[in-house]
Protein backbone atom coordinates (compact mmCIF):
# COMPACT_ATOMS: atom_id res chain seq x y z
CA UNK A 1 0.00 0.00 0.00
CA UNK A 2 2.53 2.57 1.03
CA UNK A 3 4.66 1.18 -2.47
CA UNK A 4 1.30 2.06 -4.56
CA UNK A 5 1.18 5.65 -2.94
CA UNK A 6 4.46 6.18 -3.21
CA UNK A 7 4.42 4.49 -7.15
CA UNK A 8 1.14 7.28 -8.20
CA UNK A 9 3.40 10.62 -5.98
CA UNK A 10 6.28 9.43 -8.20
CA UNK A 11 4.61 9.51 -11.37
CA UNK A 12 1.75 11.83 -10.76
CA UNK A 13 2.07 13.63 -13.95
CA UNK A 14 2.20 10.98 -15.93
CA UNK A 15 -0.68 9.50 -14.74
CA UNK A 16 -2.70 12.72 -15.30
CA UNK A 17 -1.90 12.71 -18.35
CA UNK A 18 -2.95 9.63 -19.12
CA UNK A 19 -6.33 9.90 -17.76
CA UNK A 20 -6.68 12.97 -19.74
CA UNK A 21 -5.78 10.83 -22.88
CA UNK A 22 -7.77 8.03 -22.18
CA UNK A 23 -10.90 10.23 -21.81
CA UNK A 24 -9.90 12.07 -25.01
CA UNK A 25 -9.63 9.09 -27.05
CA UNK A 26 -12.52 7.60 -25.39
CA UNK A 27 -14.60 10.52 -26.82
CA UNK A 28 -13.38 9.90 -30.86
CA UNK A 29 -13.32 5.93 -29.93
CA UNK A 30 -16.87 6.01 -28.61
CA UNK A 31 -18.12 8.76 -31.27
CA UNK A 32 -20.51 7.06 -33.91
CA UNK A 33 -23.59 7.27 -35.11
CA UNK A 34 -25.53 4.58 -32.61
CA UNK A 35 -24.44 6.43 -29.76
CA UNK A 36 -25.11 10.03 -28.96
CA UNK A 37 -23.12 12.65 -29.27
CA UNK A 38 -21.61 13.70 -26.55
CA UNK A 39 -21.26 17.34 -26.99
CA UNK A 40 -24.68 17.90 -28.85
CA UNK A 41 -26.63 17.00 -26.06
CA UNK A 42 -24.90 18.55 -23.50
CA UNK A 43 -23.69 22.19 -24.24
CA UNK A 44 -25.65 22.55 -27.63
CA UNK A 45 -26.87 26.06 -26.59
CA UNK A 46 -23.26 28.07 -26.50
CA UNK A 47 -21.57 26.01 -29.20
CA UNK A 48 -24.85 26.21 -31.50
CA UNK A 49 -24.50 30.03 -30.91
CA UNK A 50 -20.76 29.84 -31.69
CA UNK A 51 -21.51 28.17 -34.89
CA UNK A 52 -24.40 30.05 -35.46
CA UNK A 53 -22.44 33.43 -35.59
CA UNK A 54 -19.63 31.66 -38.11
CA UNK A 55 -22.16 30.97 -40.95
CA UNK A 56 -23.61 34.39 -40.47
CA UNK A 57 -20.50 35.73 -41.22
CA UNK A 58 -19.38 33.17 -43.94
CA UNK A 59 -23.19 32.85 -45.55
CA UNK A 60 -22.60 36.08 -46.90
CA UNK A 61 -19.78 34.72 -48.75
CA UNK A 62 -21.54 31.89 -50.18
CA UNK A 63 -24.05 33.80 -51.40
CA UNK A 64 -23.31 33.91 -55.11
CA UNK A 65 -22.62 30.49 -55.27
CA UNK A 66 -25.67 29.47 -53.26
CA UNK A 67 -28.36 31.82 -55.76
CA UNK A 68 -26.74 29.90 -58.70
CA UNK A 69 -27.81 26.41 -57.07
CA UNK A 70 -31.21 27.65 -56.00
CA UNK A 71 -31.56 28.89 -59.89
CA UNK A 72 -30.99 25.95 -61.19
CA UNK A 73 -33.07 23.70 -58.32
CA UNK A 74 -35.79 26.16 -59.75
CA UNK A 75 -35.27 25.57 -63.19
CA UNK A 76 -35.29 21.87 -62.71
CA UNK A 77 -38.71 21.80 -60.60
CA UNK A 78 -40.04 24.12 -63.61
CA UNK A 79 -39.07 21.09 -66.21
CA UNK A 80 -40.45 18.27 -64.58
CA UNK A 81 -43.75 17.70 -64.75
CA UNK A 82 -44.61 20.21 -61.80
CA UNK A 83 -48.17 18.66 -60.70
CA UNK A 84 -47.36 16.41 -58.06
CA UNK A 85 -45.74 19.08 -55.87
CA UNK A 86 -47.68 21.84 -53.94
CA UNK A 87 -45.98 24.73 -52.40
CA UNK A 88 -47.41 26.18 -49.03
CA UNK A 89 -46.87 28.95 -47.36
CA UNK A 90 -46.02 26.24 -44.34
CA UNK A 91 -42.32 26.09 -45.93
CA UNK A 92 -43.30 22.82 -46.89
CA UNK A 93 -43.88 21.06 -49.98
CA UNK A 94 -45.51 17.80 -50.19
CA UNK A 95 -44.95 14.97 -53.21
CA UNK A 96 -47.99 12.43 -53.67
CA UNK A 97 -47.87 9.26 -54.83
CA UNK A 98 -49.91 7.55 -57.60
CA UNK A 99 -53.19 6.92 -54.86
CA UNK A 100 -53.08 10.59 -54.52
CA UNK A 101 -51.29 10.12 -50.85
CA UNK A 102 -48.63 12.29 -49.88
CA UNK A 103 -45.57 10.38 -49.97
CA UNK A 104 -42.50 13.31 -48.97
CA UNK A 105 -43.05 16.18 -47.29
CA UNK A 106 -40.02 18.36 -46.92
CA UNK A 107 -39.06 21.02 -44.26
CA UNK A 108 -36.29 23.70 -45.14
CA UNK A 109 -33.57 24.58 -42.55
CA UNK A 110 -30.54 26.44 -42.28
CA UNK A 111 -26.95 24.46 -41.57
CA UNK A 112 -25.86 26.27 -38.29
CA UNK A 113 -22.42 24.54 -38.42
CA UNK A 114 -20.69 22.03 -40.16
CA UNK A 115 -16.93 20.54 -41.32
CA UNK A 116 -15.64 19.36 -44.22
CA UNK A 117 -12.18 18.91 -42.96
CA UNK A 118 -12.60 15.96 -40.70
CA UNK A 119 -12.80 12.11 -41.23
CA UNK A 120 -16.21 12.40 -39.78
CA UNK A 121 -18.45 14.91 -41.03
CA UNK A 122 -21.35 16.38 -39.38
CA UNK A 123 -23.63 19.08 -40.02
CA UNK A 124 -25.87 20.87 -37.70
CA UNK A 125 -29.34 22.31 -38.85
CA UNK A 126 -31.43 24.36 -36.92
CA UNK A 127 -34.71 22.52 -37.47
CA UNK A 128 -35.78 19.84 -33.80
CA UNK A 129 -38.34 18.00 -32.85
CA UNK A 130 -40.43 20.51 -32.42
CA UNK A 131 -40.48 21.12 -35.97
CA UNK A 132 -41.34 17.47 -36.35
CA UNK A 133 -37.89 16.38 -37.28
CA UNK A 134 -36.94 13.25 -36.37
CA UNK A 135 -34.66 10.03 -36.02
CA UNK A 136 -33.34 8.58 -39.62
CA UNK A 137 -34.78 11.42 -41.82
CA UNK A 138 -33.09 12.65 -44.95
CA UNK A 139 -31.47 15.54 -46.03
CA UNK A 140 -31.40 16.98 -49.24
CA UNK A 141 -29.71 20.12 -50.58
CA UNK A 142 -30.61 22.01 -53.46
CA UNK A 143 -28.36 20.08 -55.98
CA UNK A 144 -28.50 16.54 -54.64
CA UNK A 145 -28.10 14.44 -50.90
CA UNK A 146 -26.62 15.70 -47.94
CA UNK A 147 -26.99 13.24 -45.08
CA UNK A 148 -29.23 11.49 -42.38
CA UNK A 149 -30.71 13.05 -39.40
CA UNK A 150 -29.15 10.86 -36.80
CA UNK A 151 -29.58 12.96 -33.47
CA UNK A 152 -32.61 15.43 -32.21
CA UNK A 153 -32.84 18.31 -29.55
CA UNK A 154 -36.26 20.35 -29.43
CA UNK A 155 -34.49 22.86 -31.98
CA UNK A 156 -31.18 21.69 -33.64
CA UNK A 157 -30.93 18.20 -35.43
CA UNK A 158 -27.37 16.47 -35.91
CA UNK A 159 -26.87 15.14 -39.62
CA UNK A 160 -24.53 12.75 -40.60
CA UNK A 161 -23.22 14.46 -43.39
CA UNK A 162 -22.34 12.32 -47.03
CA UNK A 163 -18.64 13.07 -46.44
CA UNK A 164 -18.64 10.70 -43.31
CA UNK A 165 -16.68 7.48 -43.04
CA UNK A 166 -19.42 5.92 -41.42
CA UNK A 167 -22.27 7.15 -44.15
CA UNK A 168 -23.81 4.56 -46.53
CA UNK A 169 -26.40 5.03 -49.54
CA UNK A 170 -28.01 2.94 -52.28
CA UNK A 171 -26.96 4.15 -55.49
CA UNK A 172 -28.54 3.53 -58.78
CA UNK A 173 -27.11 4.43 -62.38
CA UNK A 174 -30.76 5.40 -64.59
CA UNK A 175 -28.05 5.38 -68.01
CA UNK A 176 -26.69 1.83 -67.32
CA UNK A 177 -29.42 0.43 -65.59
CA UNK A 178 -27.51 -0.75 -62.69
CA UNK A 179 -29.26 -0.76 -58.88
CA UNK A 180 -27.00 -1.93 -56.88
CA UNK A 181 -23.80 -1.33 -54.67
CA UNK A 182 -23.24 1.59 -52.33
CA UNK A 183 -21.82 4.52 -52.22
CA UNK A 184 -19.26 5.41 -49.20
CA UNK A 185 -16.50 8.30 -48.81
CA UNK A 186 -12.76 7.60 -48.03
CA UNK A 187 -12.08 10.66 -46.22
CA UNK A 188 -9.77 12.17 -48.92
CA UNK A 189 -11.32 14.41 -51.01
CA UNK A 190 -14.87 15.89 -49.87
CA UNK A 191 -15.93 16.82 -53.50
CA UNK A 192 -15.45 13.24 -53.98
CA UNK A 193 -17.36 9.82 -53.30
CA UNK A 194 -16.90 6.62 -54.00
CA UNK A 195 -19.08 3.91 -55.70
CA UNK A 196 -18.60 -0.03 -54.85
CA UNK A 197 -19.81 -3.28 -55.67
CA UNK A 198 -20.42 -2.50 -59.15
CA UNK A 199 -19.45 -5.58 -60.90
CA UNK A 200 -16.70 -5.26 -63.85
CA UNK A 201 -19.73 -6.70 -66.66
CA UNK A 202 -21.89 -3.24 -66.53
CA UNK A 203 -21.73 -1.27 -69.21
CA UNK A 204 -20.23 2.19 -66.78
CA UNK A 205 -18.54 5.23 -68.35
CA UNK A 206 -17.66 8.72 -66.94
CA UNK A 207 -19.80 11.35 -67.03
CA UNK A 208 -22.63 8.76 -65.88
CA UNK A 209 -25.05 10.27 -63.50
CA UNK A 210 -25.47 8.23 -60.48
CA UNK A 211 -29.00 9.24 -58.21
CA UNK A 212 -30.85 7.59 -55.56
CA UNK A 213 -32.20 3.96 -55.65
CA UNK A 214 -35.81 3.78 -55.51
CA UNK A 215 -34.80 0.58 -53.13
CA UNK A 216 -33.58 2.82 -50.86
CA UNK A 217 -36.13 3.30 -47.68
CA UNK A 218 -34.98 6.89 -46.43
CA UNK A 219 -33.76 8.51 -49.59
CA UNK A 220 -36.64 9.68 -52.20
CA UNK A 221 -35.48 7.80 -55.42
CA UNK A 222 -33.89 9.83 -57.94
CA UNK A 223 -32.22 12.52 -55.66
CA UNK A 224 -28.89 13.06 -57.75
CA UNK A 225 -25.83 12.16 -56.02
CA UNK A 226 -23.09 13.38 -58.15
CA UNK A 227 -21.40 12.22 -61.50
CA UNK A 228 -19.21 9.15 -62.00
CA UNK A 229 -15.69 10.79 -62.61
CA UNK A 230 -13.16 8.19 -63.32
CA UNK A 231 -13.53 4.44 -63.41
CA UNK A 232 -10.46 2.25 -62.53
CA UNK A 233 -10.34 -1.43 -62.54
CA UNK A 234 -7.98 -2.90 -59.64
CA UNK A 235 -6.29 -5.92 -60.59
CA UNK A 236 -7.99 -9.44 -60.13
CA UNK A 237 -11.10 -7.88 -58.35
CA UNK A 238 -14.40 -8.45 -60.10
CA UNK A 239 -15.50 -5.31 -59.20
CA UNK A 240 -15.02 -1.77 -60.35
CA UNK A 241 -13.13 1.21 -57.97
CA UNK A 242 -15.35 4.39 -59.13
CA UNK A 243 -15.60 8.03 -58.36
CA UNK A 244 -18.00 9.87 -58.27
CA UNK A 245 -18.14 13.79 -58.38
CA UNK A 246 -20.74 14.67 -55.37
CA UNK A 247 -23.22 17.06 -56.85
CA UNK A 248 -23.78 18.96 -53.47
CA UNK A 249 -20.59 20.94 -52.51
CA UNK A 250 -20.76 20.56 -48.72
CA UNK A 251 -18.03 23.39 -48.48
CA UNK A 252 -20.76 25.62 -49.54
CA UNK A 253 -23.77 24.18 -48.15
CA UNK A 254 -25.99 26.86 -46.43
CA UNK A 255 -29.44 25.47 -46.26
CA UNK A 256 -31.01 21.93 -46.74
CA UNK A 257 -34.35 20.45 -46.54
CA UNK A 258 -35.40 17.52 -44.27
CA UNK A 259 -37.21 14.90 -45.62
CA UNK A 260 -40.49 13.00 -44.10
CA UNK A 261 -41.01 9.63 -45.98
CA UNK A 262 -44.66 9.15 -44.65
CA UNK A 263 -44.71 5.72 -44.84
CA UNK A 264 -41.54 4.90 -43.15
CA UNK A 265 -43.13 4.09 -39.85
CA UNK A 266 -44.93 0.79 -41.56
CA UNK A 267 -41.74 -0.03 -43.46
CA UNK A 268 -40.35 -0.54 -40.01
CA UNK A 269 -43.15 -2.34 -38.77
CA UNK A 270 -42.63 -4.67 -41.58
CA UNK A 271 -38.69 -4.93 -41.51
CA UNK A 272 -39.24 -5.61 -37.63
CA UNK A 273 -41.96 -8.34 -37.94
CA UNK A 274 -39.84 -10.23 -40.51
CA UNK A 275 -36.91 -9.80 -38.14
CA UNK A 276 -39.18 -11.26 -35.19
CA UNK A 277 -40.50 -13.72 -38.05
CA UNK A 278 -36.56 -15.68 -38.23
CA UNK B 1 -0.17 35.68 -11.33
CA UNK B 2 -4.04 35.00 -11.60
CA UNK B 3 -4.29 37.71 -14.03
CA UNK B 4 -0.96 36.47 -16.06
CA UNK B 5 -2.86 33.41 -16.42
CA UNK B 6 -6.19 35.07 -17.80
CA UNK B 7 -3.85 36.46 -19.98
CA UNK B 8 -2.70 33.45 -21.69
CA UNK B 9 -5.62 31.45 -21.76
CA UNK B 10 -7.29 34.91 -23.89
CA UNK B 11 -4.64 34.35 -26.14
CA UNK B 12 -5.15 30.67 -26.36
CA UNK B 13 -9.12 31.46 -26.98
CA UNK B 14 -8.23 33.94 -29.55
CA UNK B 15 -5.81 31.42 -31.18
CA UNK B 16 -8.30 28.76 -31.42
CA UNK B 17 -11.23 31.13 -32.68
CA UNK B 18 -8.85 32.45 -35.02
CA UNK B 19 -7.77 28.58 -36.41
CA UNK B 20 -12.16 27.82 -35.91
CA UNK B 21 -12.91 31.22 -38.18
CA UNK B 22 -10.50 31.22 -40.48
CA UNK B 23 -7.87 28.54 -41.17
CA UNK B 24 -10.40 25.53 -41.03
CA UNK B 25 -12.15 27.56 -43.59
CA UNK B 26 -9.01 27.70 -46.04
CA UNK B 27 -8.77 24.73 -48.37
CA UNK B 28 -5.56 23.94 -48.73
CA UNK B 29 -5.85 20.54 -50.57
CA UNK B 30 -5.94 16.96 -50.06
CA UNK B 31 -2.89 16.78 -47.67
CA UNK B 32 -2.52 20.05 -46.05
CA UNK B 33 -4.04 20.89 -43.04
CA UNK B 34 -2.33 23.54 -40.69
CA UNK B 35 -3.37 24.07 -37.23
CA UNK B 36 -1.16 26.82 -36.09
CA UNK B 37 -3.25 27.29 -32.90
CA UNK B 38 -0.67 24.83 -31.51
CA UNK B 39 1.46 28.53 -30.67
CA UNK B 40 -0.28 29.16 -27.34
CA UNK B 41 0.93 26.00 -26.09
CA UNK B 42 4.50 26.79 -26.79
CA UNK B 43 4.05 30.42 -25.19
CA UNK B 44 2.66 29.19 -21.56
CA UNK B 45 5.69 30.05 -19.63
CA UNK B 46 8.03 28.04 -17.85
CA UNK B 47 7.53 29.27 -14.41
CA UNK B 48 3.97 27.81 -14.48
CA UNK B 49 3.41 24.36 -12.57
CA UNK B 50 3.37 21.63 -15.12
CA UNK B 51 -0.20 20.53 -14.23
CA UNK B 52 -1.29 24.00 -14.88
CA UNK B 53 -0.34 23.75 -18.58
CA UNK B 54 -1.20 20.15 -19.25
CA UNK B 55 -4.04 21.16 -18.43
CA UNK B 56 -4.65 24.54 -20.26
CA UNK B 57 -3.48 22.77 -23.07
CA UNK B 58 -6.42 19.86 -22.68
CA UNK B 59 -9.07 22.36 -21.96
CA UNK B 60 -8.40 24.45 -25.06
CA UNK B 61 -8.17 21.25 -27.37
CA UNK B 62 -11.70 20.64 -25.57
CA UNK B 63 -12.93 23.98 -26.38
CA UNK B 64 -11.94 23.48 -29.97
CA UNK B 65 -12.83 19.96 -30.36
CA UNK B 66 -16.53 21.60 -29.42
CA UNK B 67 -16.93 24.04 -31.08
CA UNK B 68 -16.13 21.47 -34.29
CA UNK B 69 -18.01 18.35 -33.08
CA UNK B 70 -15.13 16.33 -33.18
CA UNK B 71 -14.81 13.89 -29.90
CA UNK B 72 -11.28 14.47 -28.30
CA UNK B 73 -9.46 14.46 -31.53
CA UNK B 74 -7.70 18.22 -30.09
CA UNK B 75 -7.61 17.34 -26.69
CA UNK B 76 -5.81 14.26 -27.09
CA UNK B 77 -3.41 16.02 -29.44
CA UNK B 78 -3.05 19.16 -27.08
CA UNK B 79 -2.24 17.26 -23.86
CA UNK B 80 0.51 15.19 -25.97
CA UNK B 81 2.02 18.25 -27.11
CA UNK B 82 1.94 19.98 -23.45
CA UNK B 83 3.34 16.68 -21.86
CA UNK B 84 6.29 16.46 -24.64
CA UNK B 85 6.97 20.01 -23.84
CA UNK B 86 7.55 19.74 -19.72
CA UNK B 87 9.07 16.26 -20.57
CA UNK B 88 11.74 18.46 -23.22
CA UNK B 89 11.48 21.45 -21.06
CA UNK B 90 12.95 19.68 -17.93
CA UNK B 91 15.55 17.20 -20.00
CA UNK B 92 17.06 19.00 -22.49
CA UNK B 93 16.50 22.92 -21.78
CA UNK B 94 18.34 25.32 -19.21
CA UNK B 95 15.32 27.11 -17.79
CA UNK B 96 17.43 28.53 -15.53
CA UNK B 97 19.47 30.05 -18.10
CA UNK B 98 16.77 31.24 -20.66
CA UNK B 99 15.00 33.01 -17.64
CA UNK B 100 17.75 34.60 -16.63
CA UNK B 101 18.49 36.07 -19.99
CA UNK B 102 14.90 37.26 -19.32
CA UNK B 103 12.78 35.01 -21.34
CA UNK B 104 9.63 33.21 -20.17
CA UNK B 105 9.47 30.81 -22.63
CA UNK B 106 12.10 29.24 -25.71
CA UNK B 107 12.45 31.81 -28.24
CA UNK B 108 14.25 31.97 -31.50
CA UNK B 109 17.12 34.50 -29.81
CA UNK B 110 18.13 32.02 -27.41
CA UNK B 111 20.82 29.98 -28.35
CA UNK B 112 20.35 29.77 -31.90
CA UNK B 113 17.31 29.49 -34.56
CA UNK B 114 18.45 26.13 -35.83
CA UNK B 115 17.81 25.20 -31.86
CA UNK B 116 14.09 26.70 -31.92
CA UNK B 117 13.01 25.55 -35.02
CA UNK B 118 13.78 21.77 -34.27
CA UNK B 119 12.25 22.36 -31.19
CA UNK B 120 9.21 24.11 -32.79
CA UNK B 121 8.75 21.76 -35.74
CA UNK B 122 9.33 18.24 -33.50
CA UNK B 123 6.49 19.59 -31.16
CA UNK B 124 4.07 20.66 -33.54
CA UNK B 125 4.35 17.45 -36.00
CA UNK B 126 4.19 14.80 -32.78
CA UNK B 127 0.63 16.98 -32.06
CA UNK B 128 -0.65 16.29 -35.81
CA UNK B 129 0.61 13.11 -35.90
CA UNK B 130 -1.60 12.19 -32.72
CA UNK B 131 -4.06 13.84 -34.55
CA UNK B 132 -4.29 12.26 -37.95
CA UNK B 133 -3.80 9.33 -36.59
CA UNK B 134 -7.04 9.54 -34.10
CA UNK B 135 -8.78 10.78 -37.00
CA UNK B 136 -7.68 9.00 -39.66
CA UNK B 137 -6.89 5.40 -38.16
CA UNK B 138 -10.02 3.71 -39.43
CA UNK B 139 -9.41 4.92 -43.31
CA UNK B 140 -5.64 5.44 -43.46
CA UNK B 141 -2.92 3.56 -43.07
CA UNK B 142 0.54 4.45 -41.20
CA UNK B 143 2.05 6.45 -44.56
CA UNK B 144 -0.30 8.40 -45.74
CA UNK B 145 -0.98 9.41 -41.80
CA UNK B 146 2.47 10.32 -41.43
CA UNK B 147 2.76 12.17 -45.05
CA UNK B 148 -0.33 14.78 -43.92
CA UNK B 149 1.06 15.11 -40.55
CA UNK B 150 4.58 16.22 -42.13
CA UNK B 151 3.31 18.37 -44.85
CA UNK B 152 0.52 20.04 -42.41
CA UNK B 153 3.34 20.72 -39.70
CA UNK B 154 5.21 22.42 -41.98
CA UNK B 155 2.40 24.57 -43.08
CA UNK B 156 1.79 24.89 -39.13
CA UNK B 157 5.35 25.62 -38.73
CA UNK B 158 5.56 28.16 -41.21
CA UNK B 159 2.19 30.41 -40.35
CA UNK B 160 3.72 30.11 -36.75
CA UNK B 161 6.96 31.60 -37.75
CA UNK B 162 5.29 34.10 -39.66
CA UNK B 163 3.49 35.22 -37.06
CA UNK B 164 6.97 35.36 -35.09
CA UNK B 165 8.00 37.90 -37.50
CA UNK B 166 4.95 40.10 -37.90
CA UNK B 167 4.66 40.23 -33.79
CA UNK B 168 9.00 40.59 -33.95
CA UNK B 169 11.41 37.86 -32.93
CA UNK B 170 10.74 37.82 -28.82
Amino acid sequence: MVFLIRFIRKNLFLIVYLLLMIFSTGQVVRFNIYQQSYYFNTSSAFFNGMSRIKTDITDYFKLADVNKALLEENNKLKESSNENRKFSDTQQFIAKDSSGNKKYSYLTANVVQFTTHLQNNFITIDKGSNQGVKKDMAVLSPSGIAGIVIDVSPDFSLVLSVINSQFKATPMIPAANFRDGSVSWNGKDPTVIQLNGVSRFEKIATGMEVVTSNYSVKFPSGVPIGKILNVKQSGGSSFYDIDVKLSTDFRKLSHVYVVNYRHSSQIDTLNRRAKRGN
Amino acid sequence: MAIDLLRYLFGAVLLILFQFFLIQEINFGTWLKPMPYVLFVFLLPFTYNRYLILLTAFFSGLFLDALNNSGGLHAAACSTLAFTRIIVDTKILDTDAIQLQGFRYLTPVYKNFRFYALYLFFLTFLHHWIYFTLDFSSIYSFFPVLLVSIVSSVGSFLLILLYKIIAGIR
